[in-house]
C-alpha cells in the first residue's frame, strides 16, 4: 500500500495512458475495419418502397460490406430516393450496367446488394443514379446481360415473394368460399330463393328425390331377382351342360351326326322317311278334304237344325202347360190357364222341301 | 403522523433544489479547482481518488468483465449457430459489454466502494470540525474538497469503463480459446462489422454522467452530516441509495436518447 502510495502519481499517470491507448488502438482498428478514414463515392437509386429499408443499412457484394446507406427520401414520384455510398477500394465495382437490389427479410435484416455490371469496367462516376434491379431499366439490363448476379437471392426472401402472391389467392378462395357457403346456407334454409346457386340446389334436391324413387325400385326389383337367379342359373347350368356335350368328342353331336347317328339314319335311307312324310301329308290332307266336305254339308243343314230345336222348344212348352194344368187342376189346383200363342218365326221342316 | 408527512413531502422539493444546488455549485467550482492546483494545492486529492476509485477497483472489475465476456462468447458459440445466427453474437457482445453492463456495472462498483468512502470520509470531517477550519483558513470545501472527489470519480469511472470493455471484449476472447477455440482474425473482424461509433459515445456518455451524479451525491451526503458521529453511516447508506437509482434512471434515459 505504502508503494502505491508512494508511486500514486506514477500508477495513475500508467492507468490513465494504458485505458487512453486502449482507446486509440481500438479505434483505430475498428476505423480501419469499417473504413472510417477511406473515402467514399455517393451514389443514388431509386426504389418502389423503403419497406425493410434504413439509414446505415450496409451494401453488400458477394457478401462483402462495401459501403453504407446514406440517406433515404420520398420524392415528388411518390418513389423512394436512396443515397448511399461505395468505400474507395470497392468503386471499381460500381460499372455501367451495375444494379441495386434491396434484399431484406423480417427474420434476418435486410440489406442493399450491389450487382456488378459487364457492359465496362470504368467506374461510374460519383453521384450516378443506379438502377434497382426489378425497375423496368434494370429489367432491360439484364435482358441483355449487360449484368452478372453478385449473390443469389436470400432464400427467407424468394419464399415470403412467392408466398405474398400464394397467400392473397388463399385469401381471395376463402372469400369466395365464404360467400358461396353463406349462399348455400341461405338456399337452404329458404332466406335465398333466387339466382344460379339456388336453381342448382332446388335442381340438386330434385334429381336426389328422383334418384331416391329409383333406388326404391331398384331395391325391390333385387329383392325379386332371387328367383329369377335362379332360373338363369339352372338355364346356365343347363346350357353348360349343352356346352359340354358340345365339346365333348363323344357327345351329342358325333353321335347325331355320326354314320349310325339318329340324323343320319333320317336322312341317309334313300328318302324312304321323306317318302312316308309325304304319304303322311298327302293323308291329312285327303282327311281335312273331307272334313271340309263334312262342314259344308254341315252348314247346308243348319236351318233344319234349327227347326228340329224349335220344335223341340215348342214341345216343351206344351209339356209346361200340360205340368201348369195339372197343377192348376180342380181336383189338383186351378185347372189349365189360357196361353196366348205365340207364332214361331221358323218354319216347320215339314213345310220346307225334305 | 400527518403532519410527518406533510412535512417531508413539502421538505423533498426543497432537498432536491439544494442538491441540483450543490452539484451546480462543484461544476462552477471546477474551474476554480484548476487554478487552485496551478497554483500548487488540490492536486493529491484528485490523484489519490483516482488511484483509491479507479486503479484499487481495477481487479474487481477485470474479473468481473472477463467473466461476463467469456459467458456471453461461450452461450453465444453454443447456441446462435444453430439457429444461423452466429454473427449476432457481436452484436450482443458489443450491446453488453459496451453499451450496457460496462458502463452500469463499473458504477455499481464505484458506488459500493467509493461513493460510501467518500460519503463517510467527508461526514467524519464535517463531525471534526475540519470544514469549518478549511473555511477559517479560507479554502472553499466545494472547490478543495468536492471537485477533486467528484472529478475523481468521473475519471476513474470513464477509464474503468474502457478497461471493462478492454477486458470484456479482448481478456475474453482469451479465456474462450481454452474452452472452445476461435481465429482471432474471425473475433476481430466479426467485432469491427458489429462495433459503431455511436456505441462508443453512448458508453463514455455514460460514464461521465454516472461519475457526476456518483461524486456528486456521494459529496452531498458526506457535507450534509450535521453534528453527531451517527449521521456518518446513515449518510453513507443514503449516498449508496440514492447514487444507484439515479444512476439505473440516467441509464435507461441515455439508452433511450442513444437509440433516437
Amino acid at each position: 500500500m505504502k508503494f502505491r502510495i508512494r508511486f500514486a502519481t506514477q500508477i495513475v499517470g500508467a492507468f490513465t495512458i494504458l485505458a487512453v491507448l486502449f482507446v486509440i488502438v481500438l479505434m483505430v482498428a475498428i476505423g480501419t475495419g469499417q473504413g472510417w478514414f477511406e473515402p467514399r463515392y455517393e451514389y443514388s437509386t431509386e426504389l418502389s418502397s423503403a419497406s425493410g429499408l434504413n439509414i446505415g443499412m450496409s451494401v453488400d457484394f458477394r457478401g462483402f460490406e462495401v459501403g453504407r446507406v446514406t440517406n433515404i427520401t420520398l420524392n415528388e414520384d411518390n418513389n423512394v430516393d436512396v443515397t448511399f455510398n461505395i468505400r474507395e477500394r470497392y468503386v471499381h465495382l460500381v460499372t455501367k450496367g451495375s444494379l441495386v437490389e434491396l434484399a431484406s427479410n423480417p427474420i434476418l435484416g435486410g440489406t442493399l446488394v450491389l450487382h456488378r455490371g459487364t457492359r465496362s469496367s470504368e467506374p461510374l462516376e460519383q453521384f450516378s443514379v443506379i438502377p434497382e434491379w426489378n425497375s423496368q431499366i434494370g429489367r432491360a439490363i439484364r435482358e441483355v446481360g449487360f449484368v452478372e448476379r453478385s449473390q443469389p437471392p436470400d432464400p427467407i426472401s424468394t419464399v415470403l415473394a412467392e408466398l405474398d402472391p400464394l397467400l392473397a389467392s388463399i385469401s381471395e378462395i376463402l372469400g369466395s368460399t365464404e360467400l358461396i357457403l353463406d349462399t348455400l346456407a341461405g338456399t337452404l334454409d329458404g332466406t335465398v330463393t333466387e339466382g344460379p346457386v339456388a336453381e342448382t340446389v332446388a335442381q340438386v334436391l330434385s334429381l336426389l328425390s328422383t334418384v331416391e324413387a329409383r333406388l326404391e325400385q331398384t331395391e325391390s326389383l333385387l329383392a325379386g331377382s332371387d328367383d329369377l337367379l335362379v332360373s338363369v342359373n339352372r338355364i346356365a347350368d343347363n346350357a353348360a351342360a349343352a356346352s359340354d356335350e358340345f365339346r365333348d368328342p363323344a357327345g351329342i353331336v358325333p353321335r347325331l351326326l355320326g354314320a349310325s347317328g339318329t340324323l343320319a339314319t333320317l336322312f341317309d335311307d334313300d328318302n324312304v322317311l321323306f317318302d312316308e312324310i309325304l304319304d303322311i301329308f298327302a293323308s291329312i290332307n285327303s282327311t281335312l278334304d273331307e272334313l271340309n266336305e263334312v262342314a259344308r254339308f254341315a252348314g247346308s243343314q243348319t236351318p233344319q237344325f234349327a227347326a228340329i230345336i224349335e220344335e223341340g222348344r215348342e214341345a216343351i212348352i206344351v209339356g209346361q202347360d200340360v205340368l201348369t194344368g195339372l197343377r192348376n187342376n180342380p181336383l189338383l189346383r186351378g185347372g189349365i190357364p189360357e196361353r196366348i200363342d205365340q207364332p214361331s218365326n221358323v218354319e216347320s221342316f215339314r213345310e220346307a222341301q225334305f | 403522523m400527518l403532519e410527518a408527512v406533510g412535512e417531508r413531502v413539502l421538505r423533498a422539493p426543497k432537498e432536491l433544489l439544494y442538491a441540483l444546488g450543490f452539484m451546480v455549485e462543484i461544476v462552477r467550482n471546477i474551474p476554480a479547482y484548476f487554478r487552485m492546483q496551478r497554483r500548487g494545492g488540490g492536486g493529491g486529492v484528485l490523484k489519490m481518488q483516482i488511484l483509491f476509485t479507479g486503479v484499487n477497483a481495477l481487479s474487481i472489475v477485470a474479473v468481473l468483465s472477463l467473466a461476463i465476456g467469456a459467458v456471453i462468447i461461450i452461450q453465444g458459440l453454443s447456441i446462435l449457430p444453430q439457429l444461423g445466427q452466429g454473427q449476432l453474437i457481436y452484436t450482443i457482445l458489443i450491446a453488453v459489454i459496451t453499451r450496457e453492463l460496462g458502463p452500469i456495472l463499473t458504477a455499481f462498483i464505484v458506488i459500493a466502494r467509493s461513493g460510501t468512502a467518500i460519503s463517510t470520509e467527508l461526514g467524519g470531517m464535517v463531525v471534526d470540525h475540519q470544514i469549518e477550519a478549511y473555511m477559517a483558513t479560507g479554502l472553499n470545501p466545494i472547490t478543495y474538497l468536492a471537485v477533486p472527489r467528484v472529478l475523481g470519480v468521473v475519471i476513474s469511472l470513464a477509464l474503468l469503463n474502457i478497461y471493462f470493455n478492454f477486458f470484456g471484449l479482448v481478456g475474453s476472447f482469451l479465456v474462450t480459446q481454452l474452452v472452445q477455440p476461435l481465429a482471432l482474425e474471425e473475433y476481430l473482424f466479426g467485432l469491427y462489422g458489429s462495433v459503431t461509433l455511436r456505441d462508443f459515445i453512448a458508453s463514455f456518455a455514460k460514464s461521465i454522467v454516472f461519475g457526476i451524479i456518483i461524486g456528486s451525491v456521494a459529496t452531498y451526503q458526506g457535507l450534509s452530516v450535521e453534528r453527531a458521529g451517527t449521521e456518518v453511516p446513515i449518510r453513507a447508506i443514503k449516498a449508496v441509495g440514492q447514487g444507484i437509482t439515479l444512476t439505473v434512471i440516467a441509464n435507461a434515459a441515455i439508452t433511450l436518447v442513444s437509440y433516437l
